[in-house]
């Protein structure tokens, strides 16, 4: 199908009031985050992204249409300001500004030709364009690595909060079990010391 | 004029004797205050640095960069404590949520406080300066003398605009409402907002006993706003642009440094001409003292701070104990000497961290590694990550060898508010990667049983052509191989045939077949695709479907090196046009971390004949489209999902409290929210986006590396 230029322009448009969300978590759904991004603007459309081809713990990612460019900007700086978290915390959402590429339906360029050549060995260009081949292989490879080095650091990351978490909980309970038993109380009284009544 | 005291000033200047910065008052002002207490001073000097009424100082932040300021106001109490009132300039990283859509002029502008409100300006104890700055405006007010070309670039700071802290926004133009104080009027904008045309120091160097005792407290800023910036400046670390002070480098320092003093007007010449050729001298020397290439890049800054330092000859190390004794005294609550145990840190002094730009805040008193500036917010020091190794400040120079160095010291070098992957690991990671999975991968070898004969051949030509290209260590071949194995491994999955489900092509359209010769060596067009007949009577089946299908028959290729721009149909028909093989395709659609030059399909076939001809035939020769694109084609199959996991790495629940959870996730409620700023979680949660910044920078550079690898290889190209 021709894409009338109309068409494409409308379709850009459509990309820039779209955001990217990363950084969500599995069970999010597109209700679920419908509902968390509507406190900022109207949102028209959440599609998740498919992963055919990455690990699976690297969390969903959607693009959420919402009414105009301005409230996309509106809504990617507000991320960007203070996290914002959906279905879990603390790990924060992303929030970016959407890119053609990103959608699946996206209409071809009118005017654009494509020209495809075969090449065989004895032409020119037959080394270079292995070797070309050659670099693509790499750099896929390059890439896969650099995102298993991500995922790696993202659960250490969320190991050592889990420690920390579990510490200052730990830590929570003492306190409130010391507090409501009316230890520190009396112990209060026994030193002398004012104990201030923490009301939070 | 006041009396004259000499006080000995012990030349070892202990640590814990604070007592021993110098401090004169200069020529009085005038008496005030209601019963005529208070004295007010035009200048003073503090640390052997002369400051006057309307210099421009930078004030000490615990944790953080200083804060700018300009004297406006000098004087004594009753009870011998000295106070200042310095009205605030801006660094745009303190307003960087109000600067959206405002270009900063240049990278060393600031704002000045105007308006009303908190945030204009405070009174603050004279111990909490921390430096003297030189701040240029460059407004083109009239009344403003216009300053040289060299005193721009030799400034520390510039400014020409005004922030109102009242209405919070950017005013262009300084007109006479800056600053409420005393009742502002043009004159007094020419007389202290505007360059200075004389400096009009008449300092008496005059030994005075002072008492450093009283309150040494940190600088007691009141105005929230600057506190909440400066964590919105954390949160904006990794992401922000807003970089300022790319270091200037030495020669530029010591020569601001001796321009400074030659401002600095001495009764006693000889002493200036002594310190400045001691600064000038002793400033490469200390800096020497700390990671060299830090001090490389803040040079700039380090002049101002060296300025100020103690000057005394005999001391050994000058600068560091002075300073420290500063850091003690600035940076306590408490009025007493701090222990010793600050000053450990004597790599992180103040001043480093004056230097250190990018960071919003360094940690003066909770780090506890020498030697290396702190990357992580001061929040993560609070969550108690006692643990956490400094994280280097280096920047990854090249990517790719990332493999080849093994050790982790990194020099620290020009950043840009990133942490890098410290190299160590990742090359403990990939050494790991490359041993475990060289075992799989040499099982899988015995099983190979290719039906691709003619590809296995190909593949032996393109490793040894991958040992030809590669100049780089064996770990790089050793990939090369271990991928080519991947892919042969691939195409060994043992298919079925499969009856032809009558896939069609997902475009249909109504066009007129175009039929195009196909020669080789000969460019054609590609257009749209003929359309079978049949296509008019079937729906197409979903993608999800089509692509199980394949996958399971094993005729599912994955396309590579195509322009991201292209859409599934255009691939379809450059399938079909060069093999003449129908197929569905889809584009892989961009992610976070996809390439952002080579697009990625996913093409299924309707058989495993069709899927292997083509991939021969791809790999065999070469498919260039649009002259700068070699086609690489391979056999994937698509990971198994054992079972989707439940939860993302990152969302953490107390194990306690896990049964609440999971009753609020039955009643499918949307938990989402935004964090507080007084919260644990809210502490983690920057971590996260720290690490997500991080991430993002990796693959920036990344991916940078490799276009630019492209690019060059692709130049070799004949016909473009």
């Amino acid at each position: 199908m021709e894409t009338s230029d109309k068409e494409y322009v409308a379709f850009g448009e459509k990309v820039k009031r779209t955001i990217f969300i990363d950084n969500l978590s599995p069970v999010a759904t597109e209700a679920v985050v419908k509902a968390a991004l509507d406190q900022f603007g109207n949102v028209i459309q959440v599609k998740f992204i498919p992963n055919y081809l990455e690990p699976k713990n690297i969390g969903q990612a959607a693009l959420v249409e919402v009414e105009n460019a301005d409230q996309a900007k509106t809504i990617i700086s507000e991320l960007s300001n203070s996290p914002f978290m959906i279905c879990g915390m603390p790990r924060p959402v992303r929030a970016r500004a959407a890119e053609a590429e990103m959608f699946d339906d996206r209409p071809r360029k009118p005017g654009r030709k494509i020209v495809c050549r075969w090449l065989d060995s004895s032409d020119p260009d037959f080394e270079v364009a292995n070797k070309i081949k050659l670099t693509v292989r790499k750099q896929a490879e390059e890439s896969k690595f650099l995102l298993k080095h991500q995922l790696e650091e993202e659960e250490n990351l969320s190991k050592k909060q889990m420690e920390t978490l579990n510490a200052s909980y730990k830590k929570f309970e003492i306190i409130e079990s010391v507090v409501s038993n009316r230890v520190a109380t009396r112990l209060a009284e026994r030193y002398r010391v004012r104990v201030a009544d923490a009301e939070h | 004029m006041a009396s004259v005291e000499t006080v000995k000033v012990e030349p070892s200047a202990d640590l814990e004797n604070e007592e021993e910065v110098k401090f004169v008052w200069g020529r009085k002002r005038g008496i005030g205050g209601k019963r005529k207490e208070v004295q007010f001073y035009e200048s003073f000097t503090y640390d052997d640095v002369e400051y006057a009424l309307y210099d421009c100082v930078y004030m000490h932040k615990e944790g953080q960069l200083p804060y700018i300021g300009k004297i406006i106001k000098i004087w004594e109490n009753p009870d011998k404590s000295r106070k200042i009132k310095v009205h605030w300039f801006f660094r745009p990283s303190e307003i960087l949520y109000h600067l959206k859509g405002v270009k900063v002029a240049v990278e060393n502008e600031i704002f000045l406080a105007s308006g009303e409100g908190t945030g204009l300006a405070n009174v603050n104890p004279l111990e909490a300066i921390a430096g003297k700055c030189n701040v240029v405006c460059i407004s083109e007010d009239n009344s403003n003398p216009q300053p040289s070309e060299e005193e721009v670039k030799m400034a520390d700071f510039v400014f020409y605009r005004a922030f109102d802290v009242g209405k919070c926004s950017i005013l262009d133009k300084m007109d006479d409402k800056v600053g409420g104080l005393d009742g502002m009027c043009l004159s007094s904008l020419v007389k202290y907002v505007f360059n200075r045309k004389v400096s009009q120091k008449a300092s008496h160097v005059l030994k005075h006993a002072s008492d450093q005792n009283g309150d040494k407290n940190a600088v007691e800023y009141q105005a929230t706003t600057k506190e909440s910036f400066g964590l919105k400046a954390l949160n904006d670390l990794g992401t922000s642009k807003a970089s300022h002070l790319d270091g200037k480098i030495d020669v530029d320092a010591q020569s601001s440094l001796v321009r400074q003093d030659a401002l600095q007007r001495e009764t006693n010449v000889s002493r200036v001409n002594k310190e400045t050729t001691k600064k000038a001298n002793s400033a490469p020397g200390e800096q020497n003292s700390h990671d060299v290439s830090r001090v490389a890049k803040a040079a700039g800054k380090l002049s101002h701070i060296v300025g100020k330092s103690d000057v005394n000859v005999q001391t050994s190390p000058v600068r560091p104990d002075a300073n420290d004794s500063r850091v003690k005294q600035q940076s306590t609550m408490k009025g007493n000497p701090a222990p010793v145990q600050i000053v450990n840190s004597t790599a992180t002094t103040v001043v480093q961290n004056t230097i250190s730009e990018e960071n919003a805040c360094c940690k003066i008193n909770n780090e506890k590694d020498d030697k290396k500036v702190n990357k992580p917010p001061i929040n993560l020091v609070e969550a108690g990550e006692t643990g956490k190794s400094p994280k280097d400040l280096g920047v990854l120079e090249d990517r790719p060898s990332k493999r080849i160095k093994v050790n982790g010291s990194v020099t620290l070098s020009e950043d840009k508010g990133v942490n890098s992957v410290e190299k160590s690991t990742v090359c403990r990671n990939e050494k790991k990667v490359l041993g475990t999975s060289a075992v799989p991968s040499e099982e899988r070898k015995k099983s190979v049983d290719s039906k691709l004969s003619g590809g296995l051949d190909k593949n032996m030509k393109i490793r040894k052509d991958s040992a030809a290209l590669d100049s780089r260590p064996s770990k790089k071949a050793n990939i090369d191989a271990r991928k080519v194995q991947e892919d042969r491994d691939k195409s060994n999955m043992l298919g079925k045939r499969a009856d032809n489900l009558g896939k069609l092509p997902k475009v249909s359209t109504g066009t007129s077949p175009k039929e195009v010769e196909r020669t080789e060596g000969k460019s054609f067009e590609v257009t749209r695709r003929p359309v079978a007949e049949s296509s008019k009577w079937f729906k197409a089946p979903p993608w999800e479907e089509v692509m199980q299908t394949a996958n399971e028959q094993g005729a599912l290729i994955l396309l590579e090196n195509l322009n991201p721009e292209y859409t599934s149909g255009e691939v379809e028909d450059i399938i079909w046009h060069a093999c003449r093989e129908n197929c569905t395709t889809k584009m892989v659609q961009r992610t976070a971390f996809s390439s952002p030059y080579s697009g990625r399909a996913l093409v299924a076939f309707k058989t495993r004949e069709g899927a292997e001809r083509v991939t021969k035939k791809l790999a065999d020769g070469c498919l260039m489209v649009s002259n700068q694109r070699p086609l690489v084609a391979s056999f994937v199959s698509l990971p198994k999902t054992e079972g989707n996991p439940t939860s993302l790495a990152g969302h953490l629940c107390v194990d306690k409290l896990r049964l609440q959870l999971q009753r609020e996730m039955r009643e499918a409620v949307s938990t989402s929210h935004c964090s507080q700023p007084n919260t644990i979680e809210y502490e983690m949660a920057n971590e996260w986006r720290l690490l997500q910044a991080r991430s993002d920078s990796w693959w920036n550079r990344l991916y940078k590396q490799q276009k630019e690898d492209l690019t060059k290889i692709t130049s070799g190209l004949k016909r473009k």
